[in-house]
C-alpha cells in the first residue's frame, strides 16, 4: 500500500504518513486507531514507545534463531 | 520534456529552460504544483529587518508615508507565508491534524512575539510621556496617524514572519522518496 493510499483511507496528508514512517511525528489516538485499523491490526503492532528494529535486523536475528534451534 | 516542431519555438524552449533553471523559477514552479510547502530560513528575517527600516523611517521622517513601505512589507510577508508550512498550497479544504498543530503552534508564536512587542512599546510610550512631562530627555512616541498606521503594520509584520520562521523550524525534513508518490 503506498503512502497516498494510506493517506486516502485514513483521511490526511500523505506527507503525514512519511513523517509517521520516520517517527517525525507523534499521532493522536484517533488517527493511531484508524491507521491500525486498515492494516487490521492491534495498535501496539504499529506504534510503540520503543523504536521498533529494521527490517533486516529482524531477519538477522531470526536467521540466527532458527540456525541455533537447527 | 522540451518542446519539439518548429525550429524558432523549439529554442525558445530552450531559452526558458534556460532562464527558469538559472533563475530557480522552475523549481518554484515545481514545488508549487506539487503542494509541499517551503521552509523558510532567511526571507522572513530580511522581511523582519525591512520592516523595522520602515518604522524607523516613519520615526524620523513622520509626515512621509513610511508606513505604505511597512504595508507593502507586511503584503509581502503574506504571500511568504503561503508557500511556507502554515499555507495551504494545496488548497485542501481540511488541513489534516498534523498541518493544523502547524499552523496554530506557528501562529501562537507569531502572536506571542507581537504581543511581547506591543507591551514592550506601549511601555516605551509611556515611560517618553512621563519623562517629556518633567521635562527629562524623552524619545519618540506616535503622535500622527500615520504613525499608528506603521506600528500596526510593523506588528502585523512581525506576527506574520516570526509564525513562518516558527513553522518552518518545526517541520521535519522532506522525505527523500517523496518525488516517487
Amino acid at each position: 500500500m503506498s503512502r497516498k493510499d494510506l493517506a486516502e483511507k485514513v483521511g490526511v496528508n500523505p506527507q503525514t504518513i512519511g513523517f509517521l514512517e520516520r517517527g517525525d511525528y507523534n499521532p493522536s489516538l484517533e488517527l493511531a486507531l484508524r491507521v491500525a485499523q486498515v492494516f487490521k491490526v492491534p495498535i501496539e503492532v504499529l506504534f510503540s514507545f520503543k523504536p521498533f528494529p529494521s527490517v533486516a535486523q529482524t531477519l538477522l536475528e531470526q536467521e540466527n534463531r532458527n540456525a541455533l534451534s537447527g | 520534456m522540451p518542446y519539439q516542431g518548429d525550429p524558432i519555438a523549439e529554442k525558445l524552449d530552450k531559452v526558458a529552460g534556460i532562464v527558469g533553471a538559472a533563475t530557480g523559477l522552475t523549481r518554484l514552479q515545481r514545488r508549487f504544483n506539487s503542494g509541499r510547502t517551503v521552509r523558510f530560513r532567511f526571507t522572513p528575517l530580511v522581511l523582519l529587518v525591512l520592516a523595522s527600516a520602515g518604522l524607523w523611517l516613519q520615526i524620523a521622517h513622520p509626515d512621509s508615508a513610511a508606513f505604505l513601505a511597512i504595508m507593502t512589507v507586511w503584503m509581502i510577508s503574506g504571500t511568504v507565508q503561503a508557500f511556507s508550512p502554515i499555507g495551504n498550497l494545496r488548497g485542501a479544504k481540511q488541513l489534516d491534524e498534523r498541518e493544523t498543530a502547524l499552523v496554530r503552534s506557528g501562529h501562537s508564536i507569531g502572536l506571542l512575539a507581537a504581543l511581547g512587542v506591543a507591551v514592550l512599546g506601549c511601555l516605551a510610550f509611556g515611560m517618553a510621556s512621563i519623562a517629556e512631562q518633567v521635562r527629562l530627555p524623552s524619545f519618540w512616541r506616535p503622535e500622527v496617524g500615520t504613525d499608528w498606521f506603521a506600528l500596526a503594520f510593523f506588528l502585523l509584520a512581525i506576527e506574520a514572519n516570526v509564525a513562518t520562521l516558527a513553522a518552518s523550524a518545526k517541520l521535519p525534513e522532506d522525505l527523500e522518496d517523496e518525488e516517487d508518490e
